[in-house]
C-alpha cells in the first residue's frame, strides 16, 4: 500500500504583490521504506512541500490539493486530531539548520522527551531512558542528554534532530536540508547515521536537498522540481543515468563525479524565474537549450513516461 | 575571563560613571547664577553687616571649590547615612537625607503600584495577543499599544481627572476617588485606617499610570513574543504536535525570559520620570513633586536637587550591573555580561 | 560638452526605482496611509496657521492684555449640545456714537461734533450768570442678551479752559506765581439707563479745574482731569458702590446691570460753573469727550472658546501645530544624525571604540531624561532651540544601537568585501555603500522619536518650564489646569479636550507613519502580522 501520496498539491503564498505560487500542481507517490529525494534549485518550492505536508505553512499560506497519508487525507484533518495522531508519532522531520530548530534554553534531553510524553503514555523516567537510547544509536552518547544546544557541536546538533525526530517511531521522516550547514567530514558521518538507522529501522523518507549526490547516495527515489513543479520522477538510477528532462540532464552536468572522467561542469544559463510571474507555458523555456514553439504556448503535461517514471516535457510527450 | 573578574570590572565601571555623573551634578550648579543668599534671607535682614557671611558659612557656600568639591563627594557618597547627610535643604533647614526619607515611601508605594498594575495587565494581554496574531485582538492590542506610544501620559492623568474628580465627584457627588492629596484632612485614626486612606489616594495616580501604559507592555511582551514564534525552534515544537499552549508558554514564552527581566529591570528608573508628573498633577508629596519644587526658579534648593539626582543616578547604573547579571542568569547561551 | 557618468545615470534609476518600489509598498499600507494623511493636515494646518487663525500669535499669548471674550468663554457650537448656554452673550465691542439729548442747550453752550467725539464749548460771559449750566449727550445700544458678567468700558476727556489765571501764594515774604489755574470748574457725569429705566450712575468726577505749574506749563499729576483715558472694569472694586451696590457685590453687579435685553443708553452729563476766584464773565472753556468705547466680555466665543485669560482657543490650537512639528522634527532630525555618526562609527570601527560608545549607550538608555531636562533647563534657561538640542542629545541611543547592528551586518556583505577589495578607502565605503543603506532605517527611526520629543516638550511646558510665551500645547494644558478648567463652574473641555488630542493625534500620525516605513524597508517585521 502506498504511505503518502500527493495529488495536484499546491500552495500559494499571498502577498501584497501577488500569490507566490511557490508549490505548483505536484503529484507522486511513495511506497513503505522508500526513501525519495526531492532536489531543485534554492527556491524551487522543496521546502513549502514540505510544510505543507507537516501542515506547518505560514498563515499567508493557501494549500490545495490532496495528501493522502495511508489513504487519509491530511489536509481534510482538524487541527487536533492532526496534531495529537499524526505530527511526529506518524511522520516527523529534520529540520534545516539544527542550531536554530532547538530550543536554546530548554535541555536537548528535554526537547526529546517531551515529544515522548505528548504522544504516548509513559512516565518522565521511561521517556528519558528512551531519548538516552536514541542518543547512544545516532553516536552522541546518553550522558549529553542535559545540555543546552549551544554547548553541542553542528554535527552533534543535527545528531540531535535525527535522534528526536525517531522519538516516536514514526512511519515517516521528512528531512529538510539535513546536511546543509555542516562541513564535508561532518555531512559524511551524519549521512552514515541516517543510511544506519534507514537500513536498521526500515525508515521512510523524504529527503530534502539541492545536493545531488547526497540523495543519489540516500535515496531510492528521486524528485526533480523546478519553480514550483516536478519535472521529474523517479527510480533514482533511472532519473540519474537517463535523466529525460533537459533540467535534469543540466542539473545533473552541473554536478561533479569523483569516478567520472574529468570534464568541465556544464552551468544552467539564466535565473530561477520568479514565482509570482512564472513564465507561461513551460517554465523552464527560457533556459532549455530545446525549447520549441510549444514550449511558450502549452504547458507540458505530467506523465507517466515509463513505468514509475513520470516527467513533464513536451520533447518527452510528443 | 571568569566571573568574579567580570563582576569586580563592571563594579568599578558602575563606580566610575556614579563618579562621573556627580561631578557633572557639581559642576552645572556652579554654572548656575542664582546666590542662594538672595532668597534665603530676608531682604531686611540681608542688609545686616556679616549676616550673609553667616549664612553662607552655614551652607558652606565660602569655602574654596576644591573643599567644596570633596565634601560635596564624600556627601553623595555617603548615601545620607553619615552626616552632613546630603547637605541641609535650603528651604527647610533640614537634612535633606531626612526629608528624602518621609517622602521616599509615598513615591515607590505609587511606582510599585503602577509598575505591578503594568506587569500583571500588560504581560499576559502581550501573549494573549501573540497566541492570536493577525485577529482582531491583536490588531486591537497593537493599535492600544502604539496608541500608548503618542500619548502623553499627563493627557491621560487630566482627563481620568477631568472624568473621577469634575464630573463624578464634584458634579455628581460621587466620591470614588479623593480629589487630590495623598492623605485625607483631618487624618484618620489608627495606623491600619492611615494605611488604607493612603492606599485609597494612591488608587487613582496609579490607576492613570497602568491605564496610560499597560499596552505599551502588552505590544512590548507581543512583538517579543512574536518574534519567538517566528523561529525554526517553534516550528519543531509545532511539528512534535505539542500544543499551542505548551508551545505558547513553554518554548515561547520561555525564550523571552531574559529579554522581560532586562526590560522590567531597566525600566525602573524611566518611572522617575512619571514620579515627577503624577505627584505634581495629583498634589503626592513624594519624591518627584519635592524634586520639581527644588528647582523652582525664584527659590532653588541645590542639595535637594544634587541628591535626588545622585539618587537617582544610582539607581541608573545600579539597573544596568543587575540587568546584565539577570540576562546571563536566565540565558544559558550566555556568559553573564554579554547582554545584547 | 559635459558628459554624463553612466554611473551617475544608474544611480539615478536606481533610486527613482527604490523610491517607486516604496510607495508601492508603502501605498498598500492602510495605518502609514492614515498616518500620512494626518502629517499632511498637521503640516497643512501648521503653514497656513498664519492666515487661518483669527488672532495672530502675540493677541492669545497669556501676556496680552486684549480679551477675545471672556475667560472661559464657551464655544459656539455649544448651546447645540447644553441648551442652558443658549442665550450666552458674544463679545460686545461698541464704539459709541454721542448725539445731543432732546431739549435746547442752555445760552452760553454750545456744542460741536457728533458720532464718536464732541466738544461743548463754555462762555459764561453769555449769560454773565454764575449758576452752572449743563449739556446732556446720550449714546444708545442695542443689548439683546440677558446676562453677562464682566464689562470694560472706556473713554478720553479733555478739559481745554479758555485762559489761565495764575496762582500766587505769600511766599518768604513775597507773592510769588507758583502756576496757573484753568478759567472753569466742571464736572462729568455718566449713567447707564438699562431698559427698564433703571438708571446706574456708574462714573463721575467732582467739581474739577485744570491747574498747571509754572513756568513750562506742565501737568500737574496729582490732579487726574486733563485729558485722560478714564478704564472702567468690573472687577474694579470702586465700582459697585457707585451703582449702588456694596462694595464686595462685584457678582451681583455684574449679573444685574445688563439684565435686561433692550436699548440701553449711556448719558453723558456735563456741567460747567464758573470760578469764585475770577470774573464770572472771563470763565470761559471747553470738554471734550471721545473714543467711548464699550466692551461686554462674550460668554460665547469662537469655534473653541477662550481660555482662562479670554483668549481665542482655536488660534492657540492653530499656532501650536507649527511650534509641535518644527520642534518635533528638528529634535529628531538631529538625533538621528548623531544616532547614525555613532552607530556608522562604533558598528565600522569596533573594538574598543565600539565597546566604549555602546557601554555609554547602555547608560545613556536608562537614564530617566525628564530630571535632567528640568535640571539643565532650570540651569542654563530656556529658548526652545536650545531644548531642541538637549533632547536630540538625549534622544539617540536608541537608534545608534540599530544602526551599529545593521552596520555590523552590513560589513560583512559582499559588496563591501569588493569595494574593500577593490582598493576603496575607509570614508568611500561609508559614505557610498554603508550610509545609503542604514538610511531607510534611519528614516523609520527618525519617524518614529518625533512623537518622544513632542511629548517631551510638552510634558515639560506643562510643568512649568516650557516657553513662557510660546503657545505650545503643553502650555495650553499647564494653563488650562492651573487656572481652574477643571472646577465644576467651568469644565472648560473646549480648552482641556483639543490641546490634548492635538498632540495625541500628531504624535499617532508619526507613529502610523514610522510604523509604516519600518513595515516597509524592515520586511522582517512583516512577518509578525
Amino acid at each position: 500500500m502506498e504511505l503518502l501520496k500527493l495529488q495536484n498539491l499546491k500552495m500559494y503564498y499571498g502577498t501584497l504583490r501577488g500569490d507566490v505560487r511557490a508549490v505548483d500542481d505536484i503529484s507522486f507517490t511513495m511506497e513503505k521504506k522508500d526513501t525519495v529525494g526531492l532536489a531543485g534549485e534554492s527556491g524551487c518550492g522543496k521546502t513549502s512541500a514540505m510544510l505543507a505536508i507537516l501542515r506547518l505553512q505560514p498563515p499567508n499560506a493557501k494549500v490545495s490539493g490532496e495528501i493522502l497519508f495511508q489513504g487519509k487525507n491530511l489536509l481534510k484533518m482538524s487541527d487536533s486530531e492532526f496534531r495529537k495522531n499524526i505530527r511526529w508519532k506518524k511522520i516527523s522531520t529534520i529540520f534545516q539548520g539544527a542550531m536554530n530548530a532547538l530550543h536554546p534554553t530548554l535541555r536537548v534531553g528535554d526537547q526529546i522527551t517531551e515529544a515522548i510524553l505528548a504522544h504516548e503514555s509513559r512516565s518522565k523516567q521511561e521517556a528519558t531512558e528512551i531519548a538516552g537510547k536514541l542518543f547512544d544509536l545516532v553516536g552522541i552518547g546518553s550522558e549529553r542528554l542535559d545540555r543546552y544546544s549551544h554547548e553541542l557541536s553542528g554535527g552533534m546538533k543535527q545528531r540531535t534532530m535525527i535522534a528526536m525526530s525517531l522519538a516516536c517511531n514514526p512511519e515517516l521522516i521528512i528531512a529538510d536540508e539535513p546536511t546543509t550547514a555542516l562541513d564535508v567530514i561532518i555531512e559524511a558521518q551524519v549521512l552514515k547515521v541516517m543510511k544506519e538507522l534507514q537500513e536498521k529501522l526500515g525508515l521512510s523518507m523524504i529527503v530534502i536537498s539541492h545536493d545531488l549526490s547526497m540523495i543519489a547516495e540516500t535515496c531510492n527515489k528521486a524528485a526533480i522540481m523546478y519553480a514550483g513543479k516536478i519535472v521529474e520522477f523517479g527510480g533514482i538510477v533511472k532519473v540519474f543515468t537517463e535523466p529525460l528532462h533537459p533540467y535534469t540532464q543540466k542539473l545533473i552536468a552541473a554536478f561533479p563525479s569523483i569516478l567520472g572522467s574529468m570534464r568541465e561542469l556544464a552551468s544552467i544559463s539564466g535565473f530561477p524565474p520568479d514565482l509570482l510571474s512564472p513564465p507561461p507555458a513551460c517554465r523552464f523555456h527560457p533556459r532549455c537549450p530545446y525549447a520549441m514553439n510549444i514550449c511558450r504556448k502549452e504547458e507540458p503535461r505530467y506523465i507517466e513516461a515509463d513505468q514509475n517514471r513520470y516527467v513533464a516535457c513536451h520533447l518527452v510527450s510528443r | 575571563m571568569g566571573f568574579r573578574e567580570y563582576l569586580a570590572k563592571r563594579i568599578i565601571v558602575s563606580f566610575l560613571v556614579i563618579f562621573l555623573v556627580a561631578t557633572l551634578n557639581f559642576l552645572i550648579f556652579i554654572v548656575y547664577p542664582a546666590d542662594p543668599t538672595r532668597y534665603l534671607l530676608d531682604p531686611q535682614l540681608a542688609r545686616t553687616p556679616g549676616l550673609v557671611d553667616v549664612i553662607r558659612d552655614q551652607y558652606g557656600l565660602n569655602e574654596p571649590l576644591h573643599v567644596k568639591y570633596v565634601k560635596y563627594l564624600g556627601n553623595m557618597f555617603s548615601f545620607g547615612i553619615l552626616p552632613p547627610h546630603f547637605g541641609y535643604s535650603f528651604q527647610t533647614h533640614d537634612f535633606v537625607a531626612n526629608e528624602m526619607a518621609w517622602r521616599m515611601p509615598l513615591t515607590i508605594l505609587l511606582l510599585g503600584l503602577a509598575l505591578v498594575g503594568n506587569v500583571i495587565i500588560g504581560i499576559p494581554l502581550g501573549i494573549f495577543a501573540a497566541s492570536r496574531r493577525g485577529t482582531k485582538t491583536d490588531v486591537a492590542v497593537i493599535g492600544a499599544g502604539l496608541f500608548t506610544y503618542g500619548v502623553p501620559t499627563f493627557f491621560v492623568q487630566l482627563l481620568m481627572i477631568l472624568f473621577f474628580i469634575s464630573f463624578v465627584y464634584q458634579t455628581y457627588g460621587i466620591k470614588i476617588f479623593p480629589a487630590g492629596g495623598w492623605i485625607s484632612y483631618p487624618n484618620p485614626e489608627g495606623l491600619i485606617n492611615v494605611m488604607g486612606d493612603i492606599l485609597w489616594h494612591m488608587a487613582l495616580p496609579a490607576l492613570t499610570l497602568v491605564v496610560a501604559g499597560f499596552a505599551g507592555w502588552a505590544l512590548y511582551t507581543r512583538n517579543m513574543l512574536v518574534d519567538a514564534l517566528t523561529q525554526d525552534y517553534v516550528a519543531t515544537a509545532r511539528a512534535k504536535g505539542l500544543s499551542e499552549r505548551t508551545i505558547l508558554f513553554k518554548h515561547a514564552f520561555k525564550s523571552i525570559h531574559p529579554q522581560v527581566a532586562t526590560l522590567l529591570t531597566l525600566s525602573l528608573p524611566g518611572l522617575v520620570t512619571g514620579a515627577i508628573i503624577t505627584e505634581t498633577i495629583f498634589g503626592l508629596e513624594g519624591v518627584g513633586k519635592w524634586y520639581l519644587s527644588s528647582l523652582d526658579r525664584s527659590n532653588p534648593d541645590f542639595p535637594v536637587v544634587q541628591a535626588v539626582l545622585f539618587v537617582v543616578a544610582t539607581l541608573v547604573v545600579v539597573c544596568n550591573l543587575v540587568a546584565d547579571l539577570l540576562y546571563g542568569v536566565l540565558d544559558p547561551r550566555i556568559r553573564v555580561g554579554q547582554r545584547r | 560638452m559635459k558628459l554624463k557618468s553612466p554611473i551617475s545615470e544608474y544611480r539615478v534609476q536606481l533610486w527613482t526605482r527604490r523610491i517607486k518600489n516604496f510607495w508601492l509598498d508603502y501605498s498598500h499600507n492602510k495605518i502609514g496611509l492614515v498616518g500620512l494623511v494626518i502629517i499632511v493636515g498637521f503640516v497643512f494646518t501648521a503653514v497656513t496657521s498664519p492666515w487661518l487663525a483669527p488672532y495672530s500669535v502675540e493677541e492669545v499669548r497669556p501676556d496680552a492684555l486684549k480679551y477675545n471674550a471672556d475667560g472661559y468663554a464657551v464655544p459656539a457650537w455649544y448651546p447645540i449640545f447644553f441648551p442652558a448656554t443658549a442665550n450666552y452673550p458674544p463679545q460686545h465691542e461698541l464704539k459709541l456714537n454721542w448725539s445731543m439729548a432732546a431739549g435746547e442747550l442752555p445760552q452760553s453752550l454750545t456744542a460741536n461734533g457728533s458720532g464718536r467725539s464732541f466738544r461743548v464749548y463754555y462762555d459764561a460771559n453769555i449769560t454773565g450768570s454764575s449758576d452752572p449750566v449743563e449739556a446732556v449727550f446720550v449714546s444708545k445700544f442695542e443689548y439683546p442678551y440677558k446676562y453677562m458678567r464682566i464689562f470694560e468700558m472706556q473713554f478720553t476727556y479733555n478739559p481745554r479752559p479758555e485762559s489761565f489765571v495764575e496762582i500766587r501764594r505769600f511766599i518768604a515774604g513775597k507773592w510769588r506765581v507758583i502756576g496757573t489755574t484753568g478759567s472753569m470748574l466742571w464736572k462729568i457725569e455718566f449713567e447707564l439707563v438699562r431698559p427698564d429705566n433703571a438708571t446706574f450712575p456708574f462714573w463721575d468726577n467732582n467739581w474739577e479745574r485744570n491747574k498747571y505749574v509754572n513756568p513750562h506749563a506742565l501737568p500737574d499729576f496729582s490732579d487726574d482731569a486733563t485729558g485722560d483715558t478714564i478704564t472702567l472694569i468690573s472687577s474694579d472694586r470702586t465700582l459697585p458702590p457707585k451703582l449702588g451696590y456694596e462694595a464686595w457685590e462685584t457678582s451681583l453687579m455684574t449679573a444685574h446691570l445688563f439684565l435686561k435685553p433692550g436699548e440701553y443708553l449711556v448719558r453723558a452729563k456735563i456741567t460747567f460753573k464758573p470760578p469764585d476766584d475770577i470774573p464770572v464773565e472771563e470763565a470761559a472753556g471747553s470738554i471734550e469727550i471721545s473714543n467711548f468705547d464699550v466692551e461686554i466680555r462674550g460668554r460665547i466665543h469662537g469655534l473653541l472658546g477662550t481660555d482662562a485669560f479670554g483668549h481665542d482657543v482655536w488660534s492657540q490650537l492653530l499656532h501650536g501645530a507649527a511650534i509641535s512639528l518644527l520642534f518635533g522634527i528638528s529634535s529628531a532630525a538631529i538625533a538621528v544624525s548623531l544616532g547614525i555618526l555613532v552607530g556608522v562609527t562604533a558598528g565600522f570601527v569596533g573594538g574598543a571604540v565600539d565597546e566604549v560608545m555602546m557601554r555609554i549607550v547602555d547608560i545613556l538608555l536608562c537614564i530617566p531624561v525628564l530630571p535632567i531636562l528640568l535640571v539643565l533647563i532650570a540651569v542654563f534657561g530656556y529658548s526652545l532651540w536650545y531644548l531642541v538640542l538637549i533632547i536630540a542629545i538625549f534622544g539617540w541611543q536608541g537608534l545608534s544601537r540599530v544602526i551599529r547592528s545593521h552596520v555590523l551586518s552590513l560589513r560583512e556583505m559582499a559588496f563591501v568585501e569588493c569595494a574593500t577589495a577593490s582598493g576603496a578607502s575607509k570614508g568611500y565605503i561609508i559614505l557610498k555603500h554603508i550610509v545609503p543603506n542604514v538610511l531607510p532605517t534611519a528614516l523609520a527611526s527618525m519617524v518614529l522619536s518625533v512623537p518622544g520629543a513632542i511629548i517631551l516638550e510638552a510634558a515639560l511646558s506643562f510643568l512649568g518650564f516650557g516657553d513662557p510665551l510660546a503657545p505650545t500645547w503643553g502650555k495650553m494644558l499647564q494653563n488650562a489646569y492651573a487656572f481652574g478648567a477643571f472646577s465644576p463652574t467651568n469644565l472648560a473641555l473646549w480648552d482641556i479636550l483639543p490641546p490634548g488630542i492635538a498632540i495625541v493625534l500628531i504624535c499617532m500620525g508619526f507613529v502610523f507613519l514610522g510604523h509604516a516605513i519600518d513595515e516597509v524597508v524592515n520586511p522582517r517585521l512583516r512577518r509578525r502580522r
